[in-house]
Order: structure tokens, then C-alpha cells, then sequence
């Protein structure tokens, strides 16, 4: 069931530090990040082995599309911008068997996106976190922001004003002139 | 031999340029001899466009010809490659694109020369310094920073080729668009600053770079949906649109770009937001730059950022000096921008205007945030976080249906003071109408709530667009006697800007509806199947038969599956979903195979296959209702922008035939 093998070094385990991961959120004890890193590469590691047998869950496992319901929802870190559900990279298929095994032991889809997000970063997800929220308040700002700007300029300009420059000019113009009678039949023939 | 040639004519267009700037700043002076120099500032401007399309031609003459000691022909083309993209390969590269960008830069600074000058000759000097600096600063880059013409040590044997993805016929047709449009803009910019920095603040410079605006607005938007299309075509995962950083960098100006179109017309017809106008152009200018700063420094990263260089500070350097320039000389003359009107009523079309203007920029901002995220958030907190498509369709989603809505409602709205009974009266039948599409889709079983409102939204600013061609053929038919069609016509070639215009606004409510039909009600599956098993989706079923697998060229290994669809027990068509893999490079390209009509797509993906042991391949499937209307409604796109771009050849002038001194009526015939 597999494509082309790319020989490909992607960092889809071992080296997260290059996806800047290290450094995220309140900086958690550095042991306990190790541990869990280690743990992270030990799972990938068991994965790609497994991947490289073929491997057909007939049993029952979770469905491909369940597994592209949670991997739609991720991005990986290597190939850009493309949702994880459709890339075509081997680095990519081996985050989807994380996906399906996490989902045959029973894991839920925000404990799967809460995984990935740990290892890799906030940056693999289709949606930015709560956690993330300057995000979600910076274009609420934008709007609260564009919308005062024009409400006070709406305001400023309803405020009547004298006459301006270019209507005194106008009615300078004698009544009775014939060139401006002139000009007014022609307009009015043109816009028949 | 050829390459010194495209070198030397670089070196000759880009001292033409140094002395059109120089020149032109003399001949700004404004003095009885100083007009010569003007004249000869532009001479020399226009003589940047042979002298640049001998260096591209050159380029391009090596390119096909495979000169694989010049450097740039070694890292972009191959042998193998067909001549079609061995051409389009000069914009495929850094240096190559750059010297393309100059090009395209200099065909639009000689048009503009060469057009007719007669009425704003005083803005000539100051449009010819600014386009000719633009063009410095991409000849400059091309001659001192990335050369393309610089020559290896050694002739390898052959090209490393281009990248897989971009191995399509889309590449002779997207970027160029796209080029044209991003620097068509430079034009409305240099009348802008021209008029800004001559004192000459009436809408003339307006009037005379209005069509410019508005050819370069069309070469982006079609750029936009070429880049679309291809997307949806070539790349697999069944979407047109990813919210990527250089479709953000292209979408940013012309979104800016589109509320300048709008806002100069409340500008011509009330007087009003003289400076809002500079702003925009500016802003718009800008953007552009920004964009190619983007796309060409690699400081975001994204598919189509294909070099990383250090031209990065220098545009950077160019935005920064642009921006001071223009604020400075908007704060000189903020006096003379004031606005020769006020508001008369909040309920008019001007509110309408600048509610859209409101609207076009708090989505730019949007978008430009989302794109420098990862930059914003490297700065604050030291981690680049990337903004993905969930929270773009969150953000920016809600601003464009609340723009959809205003166009259908502005069009009805009266300049100065709009009465709310008229309003009613334009709106009922459209409102009626669009509830009762909603309620029958209802009743058929439709039970996305977004695609309910998103069909019944473009259902009433759609009928309220058409009743506007109706009142118009209708009032003309009472008139004249003229039956319908012709009426219909006349009413249209008599006020092209006005329909054109509503033709524009029609094809994007019939983008949105293609839109909101395959965002809300897309389907998907994915399993895998044996050669003779059937895997089904929203009524089609789809029969894998078999694969296949051949060698195109050392380059390119084919696989190709063959699937038959069927509905209702009906054999639909036969398709060949296929993946091509290029050995050198390592990169599979999925190509997906579609059997498209008016109601939907079905969209099927090769995602992979076992032929040693049985004989079974994945498929990943997609239902994409409605996405044809979104093609279709981009070609009425382009219609509606030529009509109301196409020059009034009627014989304006015999209006004011006798008449000269009033100022007030010299400012109407000029408009003619």
C-alpha cells in the first residue's frame, strides 16, 4: 500500500529540537521534556519499523477515514503547508500510523492533537489553541479597531458645515448663462 | 557570447534609468527649457524596454538553448524538460523572476510613456521619476545582488531541472499574470505620487491612471484564480485554496487594490476622501513590494518560496524609503486633501463605500497578520507559530460574507441620502425570494447550516444585482421602445463602468456560491481497495481495475490507476487518478483525476498501492458540489472588468464644444 520510499530524513522523531519545540510555553523541566521526547521517538521509531511490514488493518482498527478526520487537523512540520490527510510524503504516512494506532488504543482526537502539539509545537495545528490566543484577539482588535476608526469619522462628517469652496464657485456662475444652458441641453441629450 | 549581450544591455538599461530619473527631476523645475529635459527623461525611460527585452531575450535564447555554464540556465532547466517549460523556467528561478519582474516593470513604464500626455502634462516628470526608480531598484538587483547572467568554472552536463511541482502548464500562465498585475500597480502609484508631489490634487490623476488601476486589478485577481485552479488541479488534496504565505502575499494587495477601485469613485463623483485615496495606492504599492519581498527572501516559508537569498534588507530598505517618502509629502499637502463635501446622510451610498472600505481593510490587516504570525511571535515569545487554514477560515470567513452582503445592498443605495422606504422597496422581492430558496434547499434535506446561509446570502445579492440590469432595460425599453435584449445592451455600453461593474459583482456572488457549496458541503473518504472492489461516496461509486506503471523519461516514473465510476448502477466515466515520481529529486506529485459538471465534482486521489502481494491501491475521494460555478463565475469576472475597462469611444467632446472659461465646467468635460 505504499508509493515510492523517498529516502528522506525528515524530523519526524528524533529531532524535534529542529522544529523549535524545545523552547515552547512556560519551558517545562527539562527532564521531563526529555523523557517525553525519548518516549516520542521510541513510539515513531517502534512505528516506522512496523510501517516497513505491510500493514492492512482488517481487524476492525480504526478506518482510514477516522485516521484522516484527526490528520486533517495537523500540519506536519517538513512539507509546507500541506494538511496532513493528503500529503503524499513518506515523513507524513508515518504521522498518520501514529494517528491510527493512538486511535486503535482508544485515545481521543484532542489527546492526539494535544500529542502532536507537544512534540512538535503549536505551529502542526490546523487551528491555533486557546493557549494561542493572542491569535484569536489580535483580529478581534483589527475589527473593534476599523469600526471606531469609521464610526468617528462618520460622526465627524455628518456635522454640517458652511458652504464649501467648490459650491460658491458654482453659484458664482450667472443663472443666465448660455453657454451653461448649452451644456445642460447636451448633457441631458447624452444621457438619453 | 549572448550572455555578455544580456549582461551589457542590463548595464545600458539601467544607466537609461539613472539618467530618466535625473532628468525628470530637472525638468520638474517647471521652467520654459526645463520641459526638454522632460521630454528626454522620457525618451530615455522608454529606451529601458528594448534594452530589457534584449537581456531577456537573451536569457531566454540560452534557456532553451541549454547553456549549462551559465549559471542560472545550470540550476533551473534540464535537458529532458519540453521547450515550453524551459522557457517559462526564466521566471522559474531568483535571478531569472527578478530580471522577468524588470521587464514586465519596463513594458508598463513605456506604455505609459507613450500614451497621450496633451491635459496632465505637469504630472509627466514625477511619474516618470518614480516608475523609472522602481525600475532602478529591480535592474539594480538583477545586475548587482542575484545575476543571472554569471557563468560557472565549468559546463556541467545538464540542469538540475525544476521543481516537480511546477512542472505544468500552469507555470507559462500563472506567474506572469500575476507579475503583470503586482506591477501594473506601480503605475496608479507613480500618478498618485505625482499628483501629491506637483500640488495637482483634482481626480485627475485619478481619471488618467483609473483604466491602469484597473488592468493591473484584473491581471491579479485572474493571477489569483490561475493559482487557484492549479492548485485544485495539480496538487491533490482536493482545494483550490490553502491560505499560504505567497497567496496571502498576492491576495494582500489586491484586496487593497479593490477598496482603491471603490473609493475613487466616491472621490470623482462627491469630492470626498482625497487622502484616503493616496493612502490606499500606497498602501497598495507597498504590498506589492512586501509580496515580493516575501515570495523572494524566504523569510516565511512556503511552496513557493523557492530561494532563500540576502536580498531581503534591500527590499526592506525600499518599503521603508517608499513609506517615508509618501507620508511625507501626504502631511504637506493634507491641507489641499480636504474633502470638498460632507456626509449629508449616514444611510447613503457613501456610507455604503466607506463600510466596504472598512471591511477590504480589516481583512488585509487580518490576513497580514495571520502571514507575519510566525515572524510576530518569534520576536515576542521566541517560537515561530504558523497560522494554518482553521483559523484563516475563522477570521477571514465571517469578513467576506459581511462584504458579499454590503455589494448587494450598496448598488441600491442613493449618493448623498438613502430612504429607507426605496430601500424596502428594492429589497423585498430579493429578500422573499432568497428565504424561499433556503426553506425549499431546507425541505430537499440540505442541513449545513453554512451552506444554507451561504446560498441564501448569494441568492438575494444576486437577485438584487439582476434587478439592477432589469430597472435599467426596463426604463430604457419605456423610453425608447427598444425590445428587451436591446435595451438591455444599450443600457450597458451607456454606462460600462456602472455595469461592468455589477457584471464583476454577479461573478463573485457566483464564486461564492461555488465557494460556500464546496467549503460547507464537501464529502471525503479514503480506504482501500482490491483490483474488482468498489469503494463509494454521495451516490457515485467508484471500481479500481487495475494499475499501472511507466517510465516517461529518467526524469519521471508515471503510476497510473484506472477507476470506473458509476451512479445509480450507470457507468459515469473512467478515470486515471495517477502519481508521477521524479527519481532525482525524490518528489512524488499526486495528480488527481475529476469528472466535473454544473453540480459537483468528483475528485479522486492515488494515494497509494501493494502489487506484490494483491493487487489493491487507497484511494482518497472527493464530492465538491458546486465548485464549478466558481470557475465559471471567474470568466464573468473578466468579462465584467473589460467592459467597464473598455474605452468610451463615443464623441465626448462635442459636449463643451463652445464653451471654456468656467472652471467648474472645464472640471466636467475633462472627465469625458
Amino acid at each position: 500500500m505504499s508509493g515510492h520510499r523517498v529516502p528522506y530524513a525528515p524530523a519526524t522523531g528524533c529531532s524535534p529540537a529542529g522544529q523549535g519545540s524545545v523552547a515552547r510555553r512556560e519551558a517545562p523541566a527539562l527532564s521531563t521534556l526529555s523523557v517525553r521526547l525519548l518516549a516520542g521517538c521510541l513510539v515513531l521509531l517502534l512505528l516506522v519499523l512496523s510501517w516497513l511490514v505491510p500493514l492492512v488493518s482488517a481487524d476492525g482498527g480504526p478506518t482510514q477515514d477516522e485516521v484522516n478526520a484527526v490528520a486533517r487537523k495537523l500540519f506536519c512540520p517538513v512539507c509546507e503547508n500541506t494538511p496532513l490527510d493528503v500529503c503524499p510524503t513518506e515523513a507524513c504516512q508515518q504521522w498518520r500510523e501514529v494517528i491510527r494506532s493512538q486511535l486503535a488504543e482508544g485515545r481521543s482526537e484532542a489527546e492526539i492533537l494535544d500529542y502532536f502539539a507537544h512534540l512538535y509545537g503549536d505551529s502542526v495545528l490546523a487551528e491555533p489553541p486557546p493557549r494561542q490566543w493572542a491569535a484569536w484577539l489580535l483580529p478581534v482588535l483589527i475589527v473593534v479597531a476599523g469600526t471606531s476608526a469609521l464610526a468617528y469619522w462618520l460622526r465627524r462628517w455628518a456635522r454640517p458645515v458652511a458652504v464649501s469652496v467648490e459650491e460658491t464657485r458654482a453659484e458664482s456662475i450667472p443663472e443666465s448663462d448660455p453657454y451653461l444652458e448649452r451644456l445642460e441641453r447636451e448633457l441631458a441629450e447624452w444621457d438619453r | 557570447m549572448l550572455a555578455d549581450v544580456g549582461a551589457i544591455a542590463l548595464l545600458l538599461a539601467f544607466a537609461a534609468a539613472v539618467y530618466a530619473v535625473g532628468a525628470a527631476v530637472v525638468g520638474a523645475r517647471g521652467g520654459p527649457r526645463d520641459a526638454l529635459w522632460t521630454a528626454s527623461a522620457r525618451n530615455a525611460l522608454i529606451a529601458v524596454w528594448p534594452l530589457l527585452t534584449v537581456s531577456c531575450g537573451a536569457m531566454l535564447w540560452l534557456l532553451l538553448a541549454g547553456d549549462f555554464q551559465i549559471e542560472y540556465v545550470a540550476s533551473v532547466p534540464s535537458r529532458a524538460m519540453p521547450a515550453y517549460l524551459k522557457a517559462a523556467a526564466l521566471w522559474g528561478g531568483q535571478a531569472g523572476s527578478l530580471l522577468f519582474w524588470a521587464w514586465v516593470a519596463g513594458t508598463f513604464s513605456a506604455l505609459v510613456m507613450l500614451r497621450k500626455w496633451d491635459a496632465d502634462r505637469p504630472l509627466l516628470p514625477y511619474v516618470i521619476a518614480i516608475s523609472a526608480v522602481t525600475e532602478l531598484f529591480f535592474i539594480g538587483l538583477v545586475i548587482f545582488v542575484e545575476t543571472p547572467f554569471s557563468k560557472l568554472g565549468f559546463v556541467p552536463a545538464d540542469g538540475s531541472g525544476l521543481n516537480p511541482l511546477l512542472r505544468h502548464p500552469g507555470m507559462i500562465i500563472h506567474p506572469p499574470t500575476l507579475y503583470l498585475g503586482y506591477v501594473g500597480f506601480t503605475v496608479p502609484y507613480a500618478f498618485g505620487m505625482a499628483a501629491l508631489i506637483s500640488g495637482r490634487l483634482s481626480d485627475e490623476w485619478i481619471r488618467a491612471s483609473r483604466r491602469w488601476a484597473l488592468i493591473a486589478w484584473l491581471f491579479l485577481s485572474l493571477g489569483l484564480v490561475l493559482g487557484g485552479r492549479w492548485a485544485y488541479d495539480v496538487l491533490g488534496w482536493g482545494g483550490y485554496w490553502a491560505w499560504d504565505p505567497v497567496e496571502n502575499a498576492a491576495l494582500l494587495p489586491w484586496l487593497t487594490g479593490t477598496a482603491f477601485l471603490h473609493s475613487i469613485i466616491i472621490q470623482e463623483k462627491r469630492g470626498m476622501l482625497k487622502a484616503w485615496n493616496m493612502v490606499l495606492i500606497t498602501l497598495t504599492y507597498g504590498l506589492v513590494i512586501l509580496g515580493t519581498f516575501l515570495t523572494r527572501s524566504g523569510i516565511i516559508s512556503s511552496v513557493h518560496a523557492f530561494a532563500r537569498s540576502a536580498i531581503g534588507p534591500l527590499f526592506f530598505g525600499l518599503i521603508a524609503v517608499m513609506s517615508v517618502f509618501s507620508i511625507r509629502w501626504l502631511l504637506l499637502r493634507r491641507d489641499s486633501l480636504r474633502a470638498e463635501h460632507r456626509l449629508d446622510a449616514i444611510l447613503s451610498r457613501e456610507t455604503a463605500f466607506l463600510l466596504n472600505n472598512l471591511l477590504f481593510l480589516t481583512i488585509t490587516a487580518s490576513v497580514l497578520v495571520g502571514t507575519l504570525f510566525p515572524l510576530i511571535t518569534e520576536l515576542v515569545a521566541g517560537e515561530k507559530i504558523t497560522l494554518r487554514v482553521g483559523w484563516y477560515n475563522q477570521v477571514v470567513g465571517p469578513q467576506l460574507a459581511a462584504l458579499v452582503l454590503l455589494m448587494g445592498m450598496c448598488p441600491l443605495l442613493s449618493w448623498r441620502r438613502a430612504s429607507a422606504r426605496r430601500l424596502g422597496r428594492a429589497f423585498w422581492l430579493p429578500f422573499l425570494l432568497s428565504v424561499l430558496l433556503v426553506a425549499l434547499l431546507a425541505l430537499r434535506g440540505l442541513r449545513s447550516a453554512g451552506a444554507l446561509a451561504g446560498l441564501g446570502m448569494s441568492a438575494f445579492v444576486g437577485l438584487t444585482t439582476l434587478l439592477e440590469f432589469w430597472y435599467g432595460a426596463r426604463a430604457r425599453r419605456r423610453s425608447k421602445g427598444e425590445n428587451y435584449l436591446v435595451a438591455l445592451n444599450q443600457v450597458i455600453v451607456r454606462n460600462r463602468r456602472r455595469y461592468g461593474g455589477l457584471m464583476v459583482h454577479l461573478a463573485v456572488v457566483l464564486m461564492a456560491i461555488g465557494i460556500a457549496g464546496s467549503y460547507f458541503l464537501q464529502q471525503e473518504t479514503q480506504a482501500t481497495v482490491r483490483r474488482g472492489e468498489t469503494l463509494s461516496l454521495g451516490g457515485f461509486t467508484l471500481l479500481y481495475e487495475g494499475l499501472s506503471e511507466r517510465r516517461e523519461s529518467d526524469e519521471l516514473v508515471i503510476s497510473e490507476a484506472t477507476v470506473s465510476v458509476y451512479r445509480d448502477q450507470q457507468l459515469v466515466t473512467v478515470l486515471r487518478p495517477r502519481r508521477d515520481f521524479y527519481p532525482l529529486s525524490g518528489q512524488p506529485v499526486t495528480i488527481p483525476a475529476v469528472r466535473s459538471t454544473v453540480s459537483e465534482d468528483f475528485y479522486v486521489i492515488l494515494v497509494g498501492w501493494e502489487q506484490m502481494g494483491e493487487d489493491q491501491a487507497t484511494f482518497k475521494v472527493y464530492l465538491n458540489p458546486l465548485i464549478n460555478w466558481l470557475w465559471a463565475g471567474s470568466v464573468l469576472f473578466v468579462v465584467g472588468t473589460l467592459v467597464a475597462a473598455w474605452p468610451d469611444r463615443r464623441a465626448r467632446p462635442a459636449l463643451v464644444s463652445a464653451y471654456r472659461p468656467s472652471a467648474v465646467i472645464a472640471r466636467r468635460t475633462s472627465s469625458a
